[in-house]
């Protein structure tokens, strides 16, 4: 679409002013000031905090413990969020209630989730180990394990926030004419086909925010780290968000901790054009 | 539309505006902050939020100080873990808003290598020093001078619950700071209690545990109970400090606890409290105000002795030490009467009403020994007390103790966890000597 | 509006419901025990896990009562509410506004400008509070109502949200008003907001979920008690050396209850959406 709504053509920078002044002000000049730390120490210029940390072995298990999480928890969350939605968006009877429940543990403290969970995976008398022991699966280290940690992180950060993407695709789902689905019905189209060829890509520009807003949650996750595991054991949750913290906030390194979030900002970007790749209206036709 | 137009540029340029001015008002703001020698009111930034709180307790002390009328104080309080982030941001920036800080023992080096807090050896005399007990006074020295004196120090005892060891059949044998108990005894007594109490681990009830467990705070006093250091002498050195033969043994030693299962294993320093006060744990190593918290908690059934020594070892007891320091922004526009501020409340008349109404073990060796000849002070005040005078063991002073106590207290936790004990005190060694590199 | 199933699916909808709703909920159960019973008695029952768990033995309001007569919650409590009735209305106008502009036409550096309102939220706000404070410390907005709600009005996200939404409304559509000589108010508030009530509503509820749980800036800006929010005050059960647990839980679950309280009737206008709007497909 050209601008044929208007023949002022200062109109659409005078719609985004109010909201662009206060992003730059608020936000991008902060994170400007921030990720130029990264280059100066004492106020001169240098790489030399680039070389420290890219020499550092703690920087690249972190950098690995992201990919690694994130492989898993961005797709996982996607896809439960999209099953959640697409249940809540049922027509049966009490389903207003069921939205609101799987709502429900978004708006609960993540220090008070974190605690509950925490119990729950105790590795000497939890419930999940003696819901295990009942089929006779011996008692698991859950988050006192170097191999298990991750995982269980991944478990609580899907179980606090896929009520809260679900809400967003349902949203989108909402929009959709059902009229579409009737049509698709008489023709025959078998459940998945609905669901790929016309839901997914009525849906995809939601689809495409969810995916966004999810990679930079999750990719910048880090209090359940600190809550639960402080980055171990043998530092298998040591996600590089958690450092980046650690540094600006425990050890008084900003610029160490700069030169982390530059680097968790480019892979944001990476897995972001990747989706906007995937998702792009532009390269398909309206259903 | 003319109204729609008018509203976003109208918005568009307030926020610009905004800008603008506000720019110039920070320059005004830093140019007029200048001694006037009028009233001043000085900001002491601390934590503790609410009545029961440093919050409550301090106010009757802060009302005294202010009855002076030319000089007041006023707190701003915040949650205890808040209050770091607070400081990370607001003084590390170099905010002019607060002029005193409540300062954590171990992180004085940190805030004062980083110039965060400005020296305060002009407003105390040699003599004023001496009156502090040592451990106390060196956490708030850095490089030479002194950045923050103690308001108080803690120490450790070890607590246990008398219900629970009636029960079990055991009586703790006489003791005391001349003829302690051993952790060998210790862990005898516990591990029978526990068998007794729940051989078959349905009860959730355990030997032995740690008030502040996988904190180096507390730990540490193990290994250095076996003569182990913190730190080498230049504050950077670890490799071969803290992974030596004391380190591994007094780690071992406890890893064996654990794995016996007489020590629990995924409960946070958060709530080891909690299940002492509950019932759930026979012996307790905790500090002096474990005594308030089981009357606030409803436990009754508690009684207390001095720290454990380890066979072999009974000339090197060492107990965890520190406490809160006070220390002046270096920022602020008023440190001297600051600094007149934190002498009232470490040497002087603020010292003893906070004392009296914290008591909490004093940093003052007149108050120590007061409380040592002091027949109606509470039992484990007195042990405290004793304890700060002898075997309270300075932690590792360095700049970089953040990264000390965050990569340490992570291999305690791991050796808890069940890791080799020797592979995680040399990886963490490693660790933490890579990062001391910058502070070099 | 109730769909046609047939009774087996019914059933089979309603076990899938009913199994994920136990996952959702049993974390949440147990929160609700603990905020109804005494500290002893939580870590008393904590573990192993029993019947006792999640049923209190003496069943205690003490730490609700305590919350109000004790913790004076209803202060922060209000702050938070004040927070979120001038940023969800002021956050949605401002950041529908610009999402508008961004959906609807083309115009010289529209990539840039919206690559730069996409970075705008891919860099965590921990990192960036030192120099924001810098900026509003600036400002001399420090413990005042704008320092703490000004930096949070526009989100780069929210007008993310917005825009993507408002790309599906069909450009026949506009183009068809302003042939019938419609000014872009008129349009805005005739078109494009009866027919994005979905993504308002959902908008709206990011903001207020946002001002809710919002704690590290509130905690620097708001210097005094007088204007800290609700989450600060939740944070200080945990004390230096003791926690209060069951104040903590009682806070939680009454800071939950809140926004569910708004979740629950605004769903219907997801429901409404497409109703009223008949512009769509």
């Amino acid at each position: 679409m050209g601008n044929v709504f208007t023949k002022n053509k200062f109109l659409p920078y005078i719609l985004i002013v109010p909201a662009f002044v206060l992003i730059c002000v608020f936000k991008l000049y902060p994170i400007v000031t921030t990720l130029l730390e990264g280059f100066f120490v004492k106020g001169e210029f240098t790489l030399d905090t680039y070389n420290t940390v890219f020499q550092d072995p703690v920087f690249w298990n972190s950098l690995w413990i992201t990919i690694k999480i994130n492989i898993v928890m961005i797709p996982l969350q996607i896809v439960i969020s999209f099953i959640l939605a697409m249940m809540v968006n049922l027509t049966v009877r009490g389903i207003a209630i069921f939205r609101t429940i799987f709502y429900l543990p978004f708006t609960i403290s993540l220090t008070v989730a974190t605690i509950l969970w925490n119990m729950m995976f105790n590795a000497n008398n939890g419930i999940l180990n003696s819901f295990l022991s009942v089929f006779g699966i011996p008692a698991q280290k859950f988050l006192l394990s170097s191999s298990q940690a991750l995982w269980c992180i991944v478990i609580i950060a899907s179980w606090k926030g896929c009520g809260y993407w679900m809400m967003f695709i349902l949203a989108g789902l909402k929009n959709i004419d059902t009229s579409i689905y009737e049509s698709a019905k008489m023709d025959g189209a078998g459940f998945f086909t609905t669901v790929f060829k016309i839901t997914i890509p009525l849906i995809k520009r939601v689809l495409l925010f969810v995916c966004v807003a999810n990679t930079t949650a999750n990719v910048l996750l880090f209090v359940p780290m600190q809550l639960l595991t402080n980055g171990g054991p043998e530092g298998s949750t040591n996600v590089l968000m958690y450092e980046a913290y650690q540094s600006a906030f425990s050890y008084g390194n900003r610029s160490r901790s700069a030169v982390m979030v530059t680097v968790l900002l480019i892979l944001i970007i990476l897995i972001c054009l990747v989706q906007f790749k995937f998702l792009n209206e532009k390269e398909e036709g309206r259903a | 539309m003319k109204k729609f137009l008018a509203l976003t540029l109208v918005a568009a340029l307030a926020a610009t505006a905004a800008t603008g001015c506000g720019k110039s008002d920070g320059n005004n703001a830093s140019g007029a902050g200048g001694d006037s020698g009028e009233k001043v009111e000085l900001v002491w930034l601390s934590q503790g939020v609410g009545e029961d709180a440093w919050e409550g307790i301090t106010a009757p002390i802060l009302d005294k100080y202010n009855e002076n009328g030319k000089v007041t104080v006023k707190g701003e309080f915040y949650s205890f873990n808040d209050l770091f982030d607070v400081i990370e941001v607001k003084i590390a920036s170099g905010s002019k808003d607060y002029d005193v800080i409540s300062v954590d023992s171990p992180m004085v080096a940190s805030y004062a290598n980083r110039g965060m807090l400005a020296p305060l050896d002009e407003y105390f005399s040699d003599e004023e020093k001496a009156e502090f007990a040592e451990a106390g006074l060196e956490a708030g020295i850095w490089d030479g001078k002194l950045y923050a004196p103690p308001e108080n120090t803690s120490t450790q005892v070890l607590w246990y619950n008398t219900a629970l060891l009636e029960e079990a059949g055991i009586t703790v044998p006489e003791n005391d700071t001349t003829n302690r108990l051993t952790w060998e005894q210790v862990a005898e007594m516990a591990t029978q209690a526990k068998q007794k109490l729940d051989p078959d681990g349905t009860q959730g009830i355990y030997g032995i545990e740690w008030q502040q467990v996988s904190r180096v705070y507390q730990m540490n006093a193990l290994p250095n109970s076996m003569g182990g250091l913190n730190i080498g002498e230049d504050g950077f050195t670890v490799e071969g400090v803290i992974n030596d033969d004391a380190w591994v043994k007094a780690c071992t030693w406890y890893q064996d606890l654990v794995n016996a299962k007489v020590v629990p294993q995924g409960i946070t320093a958060d709530e080891t409290g909690d299940y002492f006060y509950s019932g759930k744990i026979v012996f307790y190593q905790g500090g002096t105000w474990t005594a308030n918290n089981c009357d606030a908690k409803g436990m009754t059934t508690y009684a207390f002795c001095p720290s454990p020594a380890f066979e072999g070892y009974e000339d090197k007891v060492a107990t965890a030490t520190g406490s809160w320091q006070f220390g002046v922004n270096a920022a602020s526009t008023h440190i001297d009467e600051s600094a007149e501020f934190v002498k009232w409340f470490t040497l002087g008349e603020g010292n003893d009403m906070w004392l009296e109404a914290n008591g909490d073990v004093p940093s003052r060796i007149e108050k120590l020994d007061e409380i040592i000849n002091d027949p109606d002070a509470p039992g484990y005040l007195k042990i405290g007390a004793e304890e700060a005078k002898t075997t309270a063991f300075p932690r590792a002073l360095t700049p970089g103790f953040n990264e000390y106590q965050t990569i340490l207290g992570n291999a305690w936790e791991d050796i808890r966890n069940g890791s080799d004990v020797k592979t995680s005190l040399d990886s963490a060694a490693k660790q933490i000597t890579d990062s001391m590199a910058q502070y070099k | 509006m109730l769909g046609n199933y047939k009774t087996w699916q019914k059933v089979i909808i309603y076990i899938v419901l009913v199994l994920m709703t136990i996952v959702t909920l049993f974390p949440l159960l147990w929160g609700v025990a603990c905020s109804l019973r005494t500290d002893q008695e939580i870590f008393k029952y904590a573990l192993p896990f029993s019947y006792h768990t999640l049923v209190p033995v003496d069943w205690t309001f003490q730490s609700y009562i305590d919350l109000f007569a004790r913790f004076h919650f209803e202060k922060p409590f209000l702050n938070t509410i004040i927070m979120i009735i001038i940023s969800v209305p002021l956050g949605c106008l401002v950041n529908s506004i610009a999402a508008f502009s961004f959906a609807t036409f083309n115009f010289r550096g529209k990539g840039i400008l919206f690559g730069l309102v996409l970075i705008s939220f891919m860099i965590p706000f921990d990192v960036i509070a030192m120099p924001l404070y810098n900026i509003v410390d600036g400002f001399n907005w420090v413990d005042t109502w704008p320092g703490l709600i000004a930096p949070t009005i526009a989100s780069g996200l929210v007008l993310f949200l917005f825009t993507q939404f408002f790309k599906d409304i069909p450009p026949s559509l506009i183009e068809a008003a302003r042939v019938d000589g419609a000014g872009w108010p008129t349009i805005f508030v005739k078109i494009i907001l009866p027919s994005s009530i979905p993504v308002f509503v959902t908008a709206g509820l990011m903001i207020f979920m946002d001002q809710w749980n919002a704690y590290l800036w509130p905690l620097l800006v708001a210097r005094s008690q007088d204007i800290r929010p609700l989450q600060i005050a939740l944070a200080s059960f945990k004390m230096e050396r003791s926690t209060l647990w069951s104040c903590m839980y009682a806070g939680a679950i009454f800071s939950a209850i809140i926004p569910l309280g708004m979740f629950l009737p605004f769903q219907r206008f997801f429901v409404q959406g497409i109703t009223s709007s008949g512009i769509k497909g």
